[in-house]
């Protein structure tokens, strides 16, 4: 029976840093994430959390184990493949936001339409619809350093949006804010999973985990 | 990027360069004021030498080439009426006059006045066509003066005092002679070096046995033609007695004027461009520091590292042309007033212009460079690490 091909399929990916001492920060770590799931990834600090997620965004390469995006083995792709898959099927929603201070809403949004084929109109469309979609519509010519840090993490996740991706991996996407707008940020998440993209959230707040359909429990570099 | 539609890349690429000019204020600022100092120096320093130089040009056309002087080797009287007719008769030439070499002399407006010295030069009614005095007061000659045989004589404004002159039309003691001021001038249009000279007309004064010089006023041109004839013409008998001052060939003398103004402005103005494109490099290579995580971020979110390389890059050519055009503008008008204030016409060397553009995209590519290779450095995994 063939089931749909997994978004991330992962078999015994390991990531070890060099150092004076080397430290496995992922180990031996095997997972599918199917398409149109929300994933909690939870651990303490330290667990390899983060790095198993920039793995995951082929941010950074596994030294172990096979990675593979949509069926695609990425250890056979170049840098350049690699940049197109992010730009065009995988979004990020940072802890500390990483939007570009001094440009307004729109203008963030729009970071995540360089570079790809859509015209200025389309391009236009989707940042409109976006800022809509997140109930920013007064903040839209607004300097992102103004807003507030739920706020800019919703710019963030419009990022996401724009983009039309198909993967979002979030590390610690409330990290920087309080319990209420971390929530609304969680909602909003849940709230673009409905809409099929498919989410990991990687965070050591158990409340924010719930939100998750599936729980994965980090220690030490493995999935317990 | 490869592959996908070349003017979208174009757009975003020089979009984003020029985005990016707001997002890093503070350094855009010294970076931007650097090359507009920079620019404003080139642009000053190359416009100032070109319209120095076209002004000397200017002066020494219209003065020096147009004057000849004509001097005997000997203390013999030399110069005959049909020598001078001669010269006046020839082609290009409009005026012939004999002009005394300066003598100092007491001056005073009576014999008895405290004894005061200054200079003086006989001159024939004529060598005042030649030399032709800048008159503030009086009127430099009148034929009734030489038809009445009254001696007179032009002060120039700056011995009014030594002279102790109340008006025109007194008389005044110069060495033996008694001459009636008809006039004062405050310059002269050629042998500037009479300038400061009392100038006494008739009369057969202590002025009136120096060695004496022909001064010729030629037309505009005519100089370098005229001069070699002189000679011949003075004293058909004995050519070789006449030392004749030609003036140079205007074109060589003007070049030599150009050559050295604009020897100094350009060493000036690239020591000013160099300096601003150190600030340019040293403030670029700091930003991307600043910018080392927006980098990450960009690069997680899947921007080629090329196109961020380029677009620092195209910023930095981008600010360095935005600098240009500020010193370029400040250039001109500054050198547009200056050149107003010293009643000079401004002249704007075209081919500086040109280079002050092709300078600061050099120096902005120079700049960017640094940052370019940095960024191309960042890997993306810094967006979860910073
Ligand atoms: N670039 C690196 N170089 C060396 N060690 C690193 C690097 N990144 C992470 N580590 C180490 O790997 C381990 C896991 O880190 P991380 O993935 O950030 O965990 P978490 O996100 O769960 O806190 C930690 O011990 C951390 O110090
Ligand atoms: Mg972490």
């Amino acid at each position: 029976m063939s089931r749909a091909t997994p978004v991330l399929r992962l078999r015994d990916v390991g990531r070890e840093f060099d150092g004076p001492v080397p430290v496995r920060a992922v180990a031996g770590v095997t997972v599918d994430i199917a398409p149109g799931e929300f994933v909690s990834v939870v651990g303490r600090s330290g667990s390899g959390k983060t790095t198993l997620l920039s793995i995951m965004g082929l941010l950074d390469s596994p030294d172990s184990g096979v990675l593979e995006f949509e069926g695609r083995l990425v250890s056979t792709l170049s840098e350049a493949e690699r940049s197109l898959i992010r730009r065009e099927r995988i979004g990020f929603v940072f802890q500390r936001f990483h939007l570009v201070p001094h440009r307004t809403v729109e203008q963030n949004l729009g970071l995540a339409l360089l570079y790809t084929p859509h015209r200025v109109r389309e391009r236009k469309r989707r940042v409109d619809e976006a800022i809509e979609a997140l109930g920013l519509e007064s903040r839209r010519r607004t300097d992102v350093s103004l807003l507030s840090g739920g706020e800019q993490q919703r710019v963030a996740m419009g990022r996401a949006l724009v983009g039309d991706v198909g993967l979002l991996l979030c590390d610690e996407p409330t990290g920087n804010l309080d319990s209420a707008t971390g929530r609304t940020v969680m909602e909003t998440l849940r709230s673009l999973n409905s809409r099929g993209v498919t989410v990991v959230v990687v965070t050591h707040d158990p409340v924010v985990a719930e939100f998750a359909q599936r729980q994965l429990t980090m220690k030490d570099g493995r999935l317990v | 990027m490869a592959g996908r539609r070349p003017l979208r890349i174009i757009l975003d690429l020089m979009g984003e360069a020029a985005s990016a000019t707001d997002s890093n204020r503070l350094a855009s600022l010294v970076l931007t004021m650097g090359m507009a100092l920079g620019a404003a120096v080139f642009v000053g320093v190359t416009s100032i030498s070109t319209t120095l130089s076209s002004q000397v040009s200017d002066l020494f056309d219209e003065r020096l080439a147009t004057t000849i002087t004509a001097e005997s080797r000997t203390s013999e009287p030399w110069i005959t009426e049909s020598g001078l007719e001669s010269v006046r008769r020839l082609v290009g030439v409009d005026a012939v006059g004999i002009l005394g070499n300066r003598v100092e002399t007491t001056v005073g407006v009576r014999h008895t006045t405290a004894t005061r010295f200054a200079g003086a030069r006989l001159a024939s009614p004529e060598a005042l066509r030649v030399i032709e005095p800048h008159m503030v007061a009086g009127v430099a000659y009148r034929r009734a003066h030489e038809l009445v045989g009254v001696p007179v004589a032009l002060i120039p404004s700056s011995l009014i005092e030594t002279v102790g002159l109340s008006g025109i039309g007194q008389q005044i003691v110069v060495g033996e002679g008694r001459y009636r001021v008809v006039g004062v001038f405050d310059g002269l249009e050629r042998r500037l070096d009479a300038a400061g000279d009392i100038l006494v007309i008739g009369g057969a004064g202590s002025a009136a046995r120096t060695p004496e010089a022909v001064v010729i006023k030629v037309a505009p041109g005519w100089g370098t033609r005229v001069a070699p004839v002189v000679a011949v013409a003075l004293r058909p008998d004995d050519p070789g007695q006449v030392v004749v001052s030609s003036p140079l060939d205007p074109e060589d003398f003007r070049l030599s004027v150009e050559e050295s103004v604009r020897a100094t402005g350009l060493a000036v103005s690239i020591v000013a461009m160099v300096v601003s494109g150190l600030m340019l490099a040293v403030v670029t290579a700091s930003g991307v520091v600043s910018r080392y995580s927006e980098i990450g971020m960009r690069r997680a979110l899947g921007t080629p590292r090329t196109a961020i390389a380029l677009e620092l890059m195209i910023h930095s050519v981008l600010v360095g042309l935005r600098g240009a055009l500020i010193g370029v503008s400040v250039g001109v008008v500054g050198v547009t007033l200056w050149a107003e204030r010293n009643g000079h016409r401004a002249m704007f060397d075209l081919a500086g212009l040109g280079k002050v553009w092709l300078v600061s995209i050099l120096v902005g590519l120079v700049a960017g460079l640094v940052p370019a290779v940095v960024a191309l450095r960042v890997p993306p995994v810094t967006a979860l690490r910073s």
